[in-house]
């Protein structure tokens, strides 16, 4: 009997030791593949980043745009009764009641720490790789210039934000930096890499089509240099940013010229080293704009069609995110976010009628007024102007019996029940910005390619710089290539003010609002739209009248706080 | 395909093994009569002659006439719960008999896992349920036939949607991440519910639930959320035997309950005397009624024959199942088909089985459940109930949440799930009592899932002009084991020992293809040439597979028929863990003490027949939840982009890695007893349970930086699960004509989430305090939208809401500022409390059978207590902020004193009572008398019957149902999102339906 069972359990171990518990993955793979090829090198450590990149910085429902745009004076999304109250989410954003719990910051949060994620983990690699292969060093600077401008935006938002730059970084050793730590990292990673990168132009099609260039470079550098002053403040408290209160408090949001030549004075005492000179902010912020036209980059003849379905050919565009409805199917939001369902149908369209322009940008603009912005015809659909997408024909509001026709100046940020119903659906000048791609298979994926930067804005921040520096006659001259390029009446003076109003009527939708309204000191101001008691939906707070300018900076989204005890909150904020 | 052609292989098997020959010889006529010890005539015994098919049967007087005996046969007597009496007919012409009622009923042979046992010799908690035991009624699934019966197991299924899942919980949720549900072995082989579902009802002999870890430890890595072993009915031996049965239903379903929202005319009124302008369409249709079905057919046929000798036996059934839901575009078919035979050879020294099953199952769902109910409510009912003009259905664009509810039928969904099953099983004796077995199963699934959403509907424009989808989900699963297994009695001790090594082989391959862009709604998704367009990431095809080992010892013992000891100690290693954390030893042991075969207790309480004290502990692991390849770090596909012009894919790691990944273990304790009363008229059992669960594995939300993602599985926290369980049974009520049979079995259960904090990596990791796992989806409500949650301290799946204080003079909600900040914030960081738990702490079910001759009646009742309900429903369909664009609830112009609530806001003003106690079922039979039967020769045994479900549910919740998903965590797929639905009454509850069948089973 024991033969007969010893037999057995022989048995029963031959059965087993055929068999192995490791996996054998079929439809991933491992890194070891990844590199075998030239082109998979590049696919796999730098594009594949590119492609994380998706609507993150622009055209997401929640992405970095969406927290540059809509806490500004430009930009509102109503509540149009009982449509988009959304808990109150974009009332509180433009009231600034900036709530840590709200997923809107996480979910930023969490997309730049993504892509800083996926480039330290490709740098790490890379540097492996460069040891045997020559051709992974360039690719090293790329994605180096990528992570910078990631934490640029992480920066610009969150100011005190982990500076990681390892992909085997622990848990315990995430710790905030100080901003002008950021701020430091940021300038010097671009300044090391601008001189290893692509002369190419990124907007167009072609070998660096969409990747990181020489230009995009130094756009970033410019950028930081021209808000300088503001990455350069220790956020210690809720007072650090006081200097950058407006005391307009008319509703007008001027910026003021008092507030402004200290910032000015700030920016002056910033030194950044780039191309082995140092130059102090303003005098960066020019020299990087000068090296763009030396690159190639110059106004395009004609204001829209950076904006159009084949706007690959603009030599206006610096950075661009491709897209179509084939490779790259990036949805942007803005426009089917912004229109009527029925303007949007009546194109074959998908319409959410929600975002709209202030009344205040639209005062500006001088909307309706004789004066009025050329831009404002070219940005923003108003009245019944959306015929030209229908073929001439009228679409109803949808409420009542009355034609749809978009009201620019009854744009409120919250419908109280009884308002008139046509009112509350056609409130607000609507996103027109990018033509229509009527050629599109899918909803939301145009084949416009989405603009993040472009020469327009750069003119601009060099005209700001040389007024800063006392160039008067310069500044001018850079407004008024600007105004004369769409037909505006040219500028006979300049100042502050008009140069942040000038910004918004070229920039509007564009991202930028919200730091111009820090840099000239008007973000806390109240406008036409906001001030204290203005009527707002039950889940949304009152307007934060902030006096000491701590809602210039975002919260640390709650859920980051909540699973890293060594962040702390940024000050003024509860939790 | 294939699998179309194994059912119909099969099913030819099945016909070829149709005919049976026997023959009988004729001598003299025995009459007599059947008392019990009481002198009770017994009505209904079985009286056969020995060797041959030819018997009778007991009248209502207890005698009997049968012609034709051999005067040297046998004859032997049988009846249900009664010692089977055999007796020689010696040339006698009249046989009186005694029965006696059967006490062995405890020595039932059941299986215990791989071992078998008998109810005496198990130390464990076991529980065994037997076809006749199992619901009658409205029955169309195995689980249907289980609900309600056992202490601790728990049955839901939400709404009436008949492809729908059903839930299974024994003894909670002890795991977060799926592992919840039992692992099902159908005679043998492994499997889930899916699997579960390809058996019809009536192939089933019985089941038996393994609930605590000292039996389930035997299955290690998959025992953790309990065990249920299915028996199905098999050939009989040892005779000359043939059986053929018959059983059907026939059913009709209809609707008798409904959400009551405002009719058109209400409609436009209400929005005139508000002043508020609206579309009228000119229209006055009931959405709700649209959609639904007047009267859904359920029904149910099966059929089998069985066959049996001295060296073989084989039984075959086939099925179908039809069920048509409330909801118009929604039914299923089920198909199916079950082999099994017996071969001894040897000198019966070796045992040949071998069991085929299969079946296919199709069925229409909606596509998406909640969209399409929400809008069946709260679409403007102006609108007609019928295309316009230029042919299309009218769309309300301004209600963007919703779309013409007769326009989402227009969309098909099919699923359909062909399942086959291979076994066989080798027995050899080596020595009497040793036996050593090999045993090897093959199963094969494939699920398709086909849509097509059309081109002239809004959700069709929306998705690119039409929408066709095809995916497809393949598994092949392979398992085998080797069992050595040893029984031996001497002397007082009786020994069982077991051996066994098994593996098993998962192998999956999905894909999917879609094509949008159509002209013509003709092609649907069978040409999807017919859609022009096709992007990158349209098609996608995965395959993963996984592998277990294991190696198990078990020994049970018994010592002078009432000490017994089992231990059981198995090591399982599994590929889908890291490197060095693969395997797993789970170890049990459990002891018992027959109390009532010591002799002082004989005296001691002569009216207790049986006690039983028993008391187990075990370790059992968990890693069903998770998917292969977790533990490794790979690339897949994250986009394309031009590469020098040319399209190119690119790759990236997609997810975080954890090459930490190990077994999730649950500890359990039980101690229990059983006793019978009365030589076993009443039966009692009562148990006490703890486990807790380690190591939880979950998706758990992770610090950004240093990780890339936001999620990572993990071995985090701890979960404790406490619980008592009572089951009572026993004949009340014993005459001769009637009798009234009791069965109560109750609850209790107390689930903690201890800890949500663990290690990974040698590093310390604390995953989210607040991790929200069901959330409210409505029109105006897109933040702070969660309702159920996980939190460190508090039970799985906790209320954690704002608190409401008032309505505000803007008839909208005010809450408490609960962290005294001065604002509110009803984010999860603000003003929020724990207010109740969705998880109920009792449930109860009674049956009830009563019999007065022939006539048989019985009932069900199920019912939970002490858990709460989010009423997402109402507080959608009350909200007048979003009126007349949504329509609303009758009821909702009551609310606030009759001012309307003109906000939507989660909080605790929606979170009810969800006691409830539920009329499931009552069916009331007929079995024919076998003199009743003598005109129709053939047939033996004949039973009718009819029954209705659903009766009716007592409770306070104000909702359409409280029988919504109080207990599960997992996610439940619609449209393109996945919902996590526990706790929460959102919009996607079917209307309540009640079924009338009639059911009818003969035996030939």
């Amino acid at each position: 009997m024991k033969k007969i069972i010893f037999g057995c359990l022989c048995l029963m171990s031959m059965f087993v030791t055929s068999c192995s518990l490791d996996e054998n993955p079929e439809s991933k793979f491992s890194e070891e593949e990844a590199y075998k090829t030239s082109t998979l090198i590049y696919v796999n450590t730098v594009a594949n980043i590119y492609s994380a990149i998706g609507s993150g910085i622009y055209g997401g429902t929640d992405c970095i745009h969406t927290l540059q745009e809509f806490t500004s004076d430009a930009t509102m999304l109503p509540g149009r009764q009982g449509d988009w109250v959304d808990g109150g989410k974009w009332q509180n954003m433009f009231l600034h009641n900036f709530k840590s719990s709200v997923d809107l910051y996480a979910t930023v949060w969490n997309h730049l720490y993504q892509i800083i994620g996926l480039c330290n983990s490709s740098i790490d690699k890379l540097t492996a790789l460069s040891a045997t292969n020559e051709e992974a060093k360039p690719y090293i600077y790329e994605v180096r210039t990528l992570r910078a401008i990631y934490y640029y935006y992480a920066m610009d938002l969150f100011a005190e934000v982990p500076l990681v730059t390892s992909s085997t970084a622990s848990i315990s050793s995430v710790a905030q930096s100080k901003r002008p730590e950021v701020f430091a990292f940021v300038t010097k990673e671009l300044a090391e890499c601008i001189p290893n990168l692509s002369e190419s132009a990124s907007q167009k099609s072609g070998l660096y089509y969409g990747r990181i260039t020489k230009a995009i470079a130094y756009m970033c550098m410019a950028k930081c240099a021209l808000n300088a002053a503001v990455y350069n403040i220790d956020d210690a408290s809720a007072t650090s940013y006081q200097s950058f209160v407006g005391n307009d408090l008319s509703g007008a949001c001027t910026a003021s010229e008092t507030l402004g030549a200290a910032v000015t004075t700030k920016g002056s005492a910033i030194n950044i080293s780039l191309d082995g000179t140092t130059r102090n902010a303003w005098q960066t912020v020019i020299y990087c704009v000068d090296k763009l036209a030396s690159l190639g980059y110059s106004l395009q003849a004609k204001y829209a069609d950076n904006f159009v379905t084949a706007n690959n050919s603009s030599v206006e565009n610096i950075f661009t995110r491709p897209n179509d409805d084939v490779t790259y199917k990036i949805v942007d939001y803005n426009l089917i976010r912004s229109i009527h369902y029925n303007h949007a149908g009546a194109m074959g369209y998908s319409g959410w009628n929600g975002a709209c322009s202030t009344v205040h940008q639209m005062i500006v603009l001088g909307y309706g007024t004789a004066n009025q912005d050329p831009r404002v015809a070219i940005n923003f659909y108003t009245g019944t102007d959306y015929t030209a997408d229908t073929n001439g024909k009228l679409v109803k509001d949808g409420a009542t019996d009355q034609d749809l026709s978009y009201e620019p100046m009854k744009a409120i940020i919250d419908f109280k029940t009884g308002s008139d119903a046509h009112d509350v659906k056609c409130a607000g000048a609507r996103f027109k910005k990018y033509q229509y791609d009527t050629s599109s298979s899918i909803q939301g994926c145009m084949n416009n390619d989405l603009v993040i930067w472009r020469y327009g804005d750069a003119l601009l921040m060099k005209a700001e710089a040389e007024y800063r520096l006392g160039n008067t006659a310069e500044a001018l001259d850079e407004i008024n290539q600007i105004r004369n390029r769409v037909g505006a009446i040219p500028a006979t003076s300049v100042s502050l003010n008009s140069l942040l109003n000038e910004r918004m009527a070229e920039l509007s939708w564009e991202g930028v609002r919200r730091q111009d309204q820090i840099r000239f000191c008007t973000f806390t101001q109240p406008t036409e739209d906001r001030y204290v008691g203005v009527w707002h939906n039950a889940s949304a707070g009152d307007y934060n009248n902030d006096t000491q300018g701590y809602t210039c900076v975002y919260p640390i989204p709650y859920s980051v706080i909540n699973l890293n005890k060594n962040l702390k909150q940024n000050p003024g904020y509860s939790n | 395909m294939e699998q179309k052609k194994l059912l119909r292989r099969i099913l030819f098997v099945c016909i070829g093994f149709l005919f049976s020959v026997c023959a009988l010889a004729q001598q003299i006529t025995v009459t007599g009569h059947v008392k019990d010890n009481t002198g009770e005539p017994i009505i209904g015994v079985n009286i056969s002659i020995q060797g041959t098919k030819t018997g009778t049967v007991t009248d209502v007087n207890g005698n009997y006439v049968l012609k034709s005996v051999n005067p040297n046969a046998n004859l032997l007597f049988t009846f249900v719960g009664y010692s089977n009496k055999s007796v020689a007919v010696g040339n006698r012409k009249i046989i009186n008999v005694v029965l006696s009622e059967d006490s062995k009923v405890l020595n039932e042979v059941m299986v215990v896992g791989y071992a078998i046992g008998s109810k005496h010799t198990v130390s464990g908690s076991v529980e065994n349920l037997k076809r006749e035991d199992m619901n009658k009624g409205v029955v169309t699934s195995p689980l249907e036939a289980l609900k309600g019966k056992i202490a601790g197991v728990i049955i839901s299924q939400s709404g009436g949607d008949p492809m729908g899942t059903v839930n299974i919980r024994i003894r909670g949720t002890s795991s977060l991440s799926g592992g919840n549900e039992p692992l099902v072995i159908i005679d043998g082989v492994f499997g889930d519910m899916s699997m579960l579902n390809a058996i019809a009802p009536n192939d089933i002999a019985s089941m038996t639930i393994l609930k605590d870890a000292s039996e389930t430890a035997q299955y290690g890595s998959r025992g953790a959320a309990g065990v249920i072993v299915v028996t199905t009915a098999k050939g009989h031996s040892g005779q000359n035997y043939t059986n053929i049965e018959y059983s059907g239903q026939f059913g009709v379903n209809s609707v008798f309950k409904n959400l009551k929202m405002l009719s058109a005319d209400q409609y436009r009124s209400t929005a005139k005397s508000l002043g508020l302008s609206f579309t009228d369409m000119n229209g006055n249709t009931n959405w709700l009624d649209e959609i639904e079905r007047s009267n859904g057919l359920t029904q149910n046929h099966n059929f089998s024959f069985t066959s049996g000798s001295e060296y073989s036996n084989m039984r075959a059934s086939i099925g179908v199942i039809e069920r048509q839901g409330a909801l118009k575009n929604s039914d299923m078919m089920n198909y199916t088909a079950k082999f099994d035979a017996t071969q001894y050879a040897f000198n019966k020294k070796l045992k040949l089985e071998l069991g085929v099953f299969g079946s296919q199952r199709d069925g229409n769902i909606q596509y998406d459940m909640q969209k399409m109910f929400y809008s069946a409510a709260a679409f403007n009912p102006t609108y007609p109930n019928a295309r316009n003009s230029s042919g299309a259905y009218d769309e309300d664009l301004l209600a963007n949440e919703i779309y013409n509810p007769l326009g989402q039928l227009e969309i098909t969904n099919k699923y359909s799930v062909a399942s086959a099953n291979v076994h066989g099983r080798l027995t050899y004796t080596i020595l009497p009592g040793l036996n050593l077995s090999g045993f090897g199963s093959y199963s094969y699934r494939d699920a398709q899932n086909k849509r097509y959403i059309p081109n002239d509907i809004r959700q069709g424009k929306l998705n690119g002009n039409g929408w066709a989808y095809i995916a497809d989900d393949n598994h092949k699963d392979l398992m085998g084991n080797i069992e050595l297994n040893y029984t031996k009695d001497f002397g007082k001790h009786h020994i069982d020992a077991l051996a066994l090594i098994e593996g098993q082989d998962y192998k999956t391959f999905t894909w999917s293809t879609q094509a949008k862009g159509f002209e013509t709604n003709y092609f649907k998704y069978n040409n999807l040439k017919a859609g022009a367009n096709i992007a990158w990431g349209d098609n996608t095809s995965y395959s993963s597979e996984y592998k277990l080992m294991s190696y198990m010892g078990r020994i049970n013992y018994m010592f002078n028929d009432r000490y017994i000891v089992t231990g059981n100690l198995r090591a399982d290693g599994s590929s889908k863990l890291g490197q060095g954390n693969k395997w797993g030893y789970f170890p049990s042991a459990s002891a018992a003490w027959i109390v009532s075969s010591e002799s002082f207790f004989k005296g001691l309480l002569p009216i207790v027949n049986n006690f039983k004290l028993r008391v187990g502990y075990g370790v059992t692991g968990n890693q069903d939840a998770i998917d292969p390849y977790n533990s490794l770090s790979l690339m897949e596909p994250n986009g394309t982009t031009l590469v020098n012009g040319s399209k190119t894919t690119t790759f990236a790691v997609t997810s975080n890695s954890n090459s930490d990944l190990k077994w999730e273990t649950k500890y359990t304790f039980d101690v229990g007893a059983d006793l019978s009363f009365c030589s076993n008229r009443y039966n009692l059992t009562v148990d006490y349970y703890r486990s807790k669960t380690k190591n939880l594995l979950y998706n758990y939300t992770v610090p950004v930086p240093p990780f890339t993602y936001t999620s990572l599985l993990a071995n985090v926290g701890e979960m404790t699960n406490n619980g008592l369980e009572f089951a009572f049974s026993g004949d009340i009520v014993k005459m001769k004509d009637f009798s009234f049979n009791a069965s109560v079995n109750f609850s209790y259960q107390k689930n903690k989430l201890v800890s949500l904090h663990g290690t990974y990596n040698g590093q310390d990791l604390t995953t989210s305090q607040h991790i929200a796992v069901a959330n409210i989806n409505a029109a105006g409500l897109t933040q702070n939208t969660g309702v159920t949650y996980l939190m460190e301290g508090q039970p799985i799946g906790v209320f954690y809401l704002p608190h409401f204080i008032g309505f505000s003079d803007k008839n909208q909600y005010e809450f408490q500022d609960l962290n005294g900040d001065k604002t509110i914030d009803t984010g999860d960081s603000g003003d929020r409390q724990v207010c109740g738990q969705s998880l109920p702490k009792y449930y109860l079910s009674m049956n009830y059978t009563f019999k007065y001759k022939n006539w048989d009646l019985t009932t069900q009742f199920n019912g939970a207590f002490g858990h709460k309900i989010y009423n997402g429903t109402s507080m959608t369909y009350s909200n007048m902020s979003s009126f007349p664009t949504y329509n609303v609830l009758k009821n909702a112009l009551n609310e606030n004193n009759g001012k309307g609530i003109y906000d939507i806001q989660i909080s605790d003003y929606w979170l009810q009572k969800g006691d409830y106690l539920n009329f499931e079922y009552l069916q009331l039979g007929y079995t024919f008398t076998p003199k009743q039967l003598k005109a129709l020769h053939i047939i033996n045994n004949l039973h009718v019957g009819f029954s209705v479900n659903n009766i009716c549910t007592f409770t306070s919740y104000k909702g359409l149902t409280p029988m919504i998903n109080s207990a599960s965590l997992s996610r439940q797929n619609e449209g393109t999102t996945n919902y996590g639905t526990m706790g929460v009454d959102d919009k996607r509850i079917y209307p309540l339906t009640r079924t009338y069948m009639l059911s009818l089973s003969v035996k030939f």
